[in-house]
């Protein structure tokens, strides 16, 4: 138990690398060229490989641990792996198959308090791009009412949508689409 | 109906000068009884060296890419007159062309020129218009969209768009990088306003041409910038929690409509300008959006899907009922006027298409203006003659105009990458 108390409440620092390169524009454009962003945004998805993550062991303690509940932890590691949940075409309705992976995410939010989640929001390339915006944020904000509904603090859930933007697909089919209509479950657990 | 004839002629027309474009303007569908016009080459006076640019041949294209016009191709000229004692009417009557324009460029000063120019009507044999215009190396070709644009207002009674600028999204899949760009009507000078390695949307041009207001994602979230197109000076005016999208100038320039979410769900809000002040013009638990001004100022159409699906509605900009204006199809979204008043440009699915839709407010009568899959992000020229939108074509985002009678279309290609969301400045 100890040892469990002692890795699971490891506090983790996330240092998010910019991975920014300089200015690689053709050069007659160089010169028109009035502002370059190159700064590191405060919240991106990013891949494992440009994180640096500090650990530090916790301080052994008699206080209670903050338990682990209902679900045997095996499926709920699982679980925790899971971070897309796909929707139907212009829905923001959570279909029945994503509800264990999103009570897996739930409930270990519950359990550890200081933990955050960003929901991203996104949609298929179809129609206009700013209605996609906000069908976006309409996905992410069913999520986080999800996990509202599971008694997760809205202090631990931010919420952000990249309509059609961020493709996980970039093809132009059924099956591209359905992959890009997703909410994605941005987590540092 | 695609024309040879045409395509052939704008190739010809481009070959002149399209090393330095990154838009390239091709005719896909031409029109039938446009008006018969020569624009012979602008000589450059006293000298054995062309002009930097060649200004006939811009205008040339610039007319026929209007679609208003039949243009003789250089080779089929019977002779190359650039001043008014070379002209022999008779050999142009012969060819059946009605209205023919000659000019020279002469030097003025150390990369100074004075553009002269006639427009002549072949059948009465006299000149309708003459000027000459002062201009720089660098305004060269700007000086030559100004002759087709007053030829064009001469000619036809509409005003010209020539003169004007577009601005855009550019990506290419080998970079992250995305751009905000601008530039001129038919493709040539782009520059580079915004580079960024997250999402950039929605360019809007200020009614004067001077100012952009777009959104970035550059702070991990999307916020509302207006940034100065000639000093690159910018100010991020909305940042607040949710969304921040959608801007579109009021016809004055002083306010600036958004969409904010910050209220829990997407709602219109307008901006005044001057003072940073806001007021939201739509409450409704469904999302609104994509808000633009008619061109008098009193109405805003949005995107809502209040009623269940994506429609237009239209709301007094005091205040008020929002007025269901789209009946037809299950999807109509990112309206705006033309500037007349009178015509709504739109996104409408069609049979699983995106298509770019004209909705007659008068009569009720939407009419389909294009053909792809996935268009979108329509805007009139500010001529009203022309739409332009995004497609894909050739497995690539491209910009794409349509006659608004539907009789001409075009395609605006760069030469590697994709580009999106097309906005077309009023002057």
């Amino acid at each position: 138990m100890n040892a469990k108390l002692i890795s699971l409440s490891a506090l983790v620092a996330v240092l998010l690398l910019s991975a920014c390169s300089s200015t690689d524009m053709p050069k007659e454009e160089q010169q028109n060229t009035a502002i370059i962003i190159e700064n590191t945004p405060d919240i991106v998805e990013q891949d494992e490989q440009d994180q640096v993550v500090e650990t530090h062991p916790a301080r052994e303690t008699d206080e209670p641990a903050p338990q682990p509940l209902a679900l045997p932890e095996k499926t709920d590691k699982h679980l925790l792996s899971k971070r897309h949940i796909y929707f139907d075409y212009d829905q923001s309705l959570i279909r029945s198959e994503f509800y264990p992976v999103l009570q897996a995410h739930a409930h270990h939010l519950v359990s550890y308090p200081q933990a955050q989640v960003l929901i991203e929001g996104h949609a298929d390339e179809r129609g206009s791009r700013e209605y996609n915006i906000a069908l976006g944020e309409r996905r992410a904000a069913a999520v986080k009412r999800f996990f509202d509904a599971e008694g997760v603090n809205d202090a631990q859930m931010e919420i952000i949508s990249y309509g059609e933007e961020r493709p996980l697909d970039n093809a132009h089919n059924e099956e591209a689409w359905a992959k890009n209509r997703r909410a994605v479950l941005v987590t540092a657990y | 109906m695609v024309c040879l004839r045409q395509l052939y002629l704008a190739m010809a027309l481009y070959a002149f000068a399209s090393i330095a474009s990154a838009l390239e303007i091709e005719i896909t569908e031409g029109a039938v009884g446009a008006l018969p016009i020569a624009v012979a080459p602008f000589a450059m006076t006293d000298a054995k060296v062309d002009p930097p640019h060649p200004v006939g041949a811009i205008i040339a294209a610039d007319l026929h890419r209007s679609g208003q016009f039949k243009i003789l191709a250089e080779a089929d000229m019977p002779t190359k007159p650039s001043r008014d004692e070379q002209v022999d009417f008779r050999d142009w009557r012969a060819l059946g062309i009605e209205n023919l324009v000659i000019g020279e460029v002469n030097p003025n000063g150390p990369g100074a020129y004075l553009v002269r120019f006639r427009l002549y009507d072949v059948y009465r044999g006299e000149q309708v218009l003459g000027y000459s215009l002062p201009t720089i190396t660098a305004d060269l070709r700007s000086t030559a969209h100004q002759i087709a644009d007053v030829i064009y207002e001469t000619l036809t009674g509409q005003k010209g768009a020539f003169d004007t600028r577009i601005a855009y999204i550019a990506s290419t899949p080998e970079s992250s990088k995305i751009q905000l760009k601008i530039a001129d009507s038919d493709g040539y000078n782009p520059q580079v306003l915004v580079s960024s390695n997250e999402p950039l949307m929605s360019p809007a041009w200020s009614p004067d041409g001077r100012k952009l207001a777009y959104v970035s994602f550059e702070q991990g979230k999307s916020s509302v910038w207006v940034q100065y197109v000639f000093t690159g000076r910018r100010e991020r005016v909305a940042n607040f929690k949710g969304i921040n999208g959608a801007p579109s100038w009021s016809p004055d320039g002083e306010q600036l409509a958004l969409t904010l979410s910050k209220g829990g769900n997407p709602d219109i809000y307008i901006m005044n300008m001057a003072d940073g002040d806001l007021r939201q013009l739509t409450r409704h638990w469904s999302i609104d959006t994509e808000a633009a001004w008619s061109p008098d100022g009193e109405f805003i159409v949005f995107t809502s899907d209040r009623g269940g699906s994506p429609q237009i509605y239209q709301i007094p900009v005091g205040g008020g009922e929002a007025q269901r204006v789209t009946f037809e199809g299950e999807y109509n979204a990112r309206a705006s006027y033309s500037p007349d008043g009178r015509y709504l440009t739109l996104v409408t699915e069609v049979d699983h298409g995106y298509r770019i839709g004209l909705l007659d407010l008068q009569r009720n009568d939407l009419s389909i203006l294009s053909a792809g899959r996935l268009d979108e992000s329509p805007s009139f020229a500010p001529n009203g003659g022309m739409i332009i939108y995004a497609t894909r074509s050739g497995g690539r985002d491209v910009l794409a105009a349509v006659s608004t009678d539907g009789r001409i279309r075009q395609r605006l290609a760069v030469q590697k990458g994709n580009v999106r969301e097309p906005a077309w400045s009023a002057r």
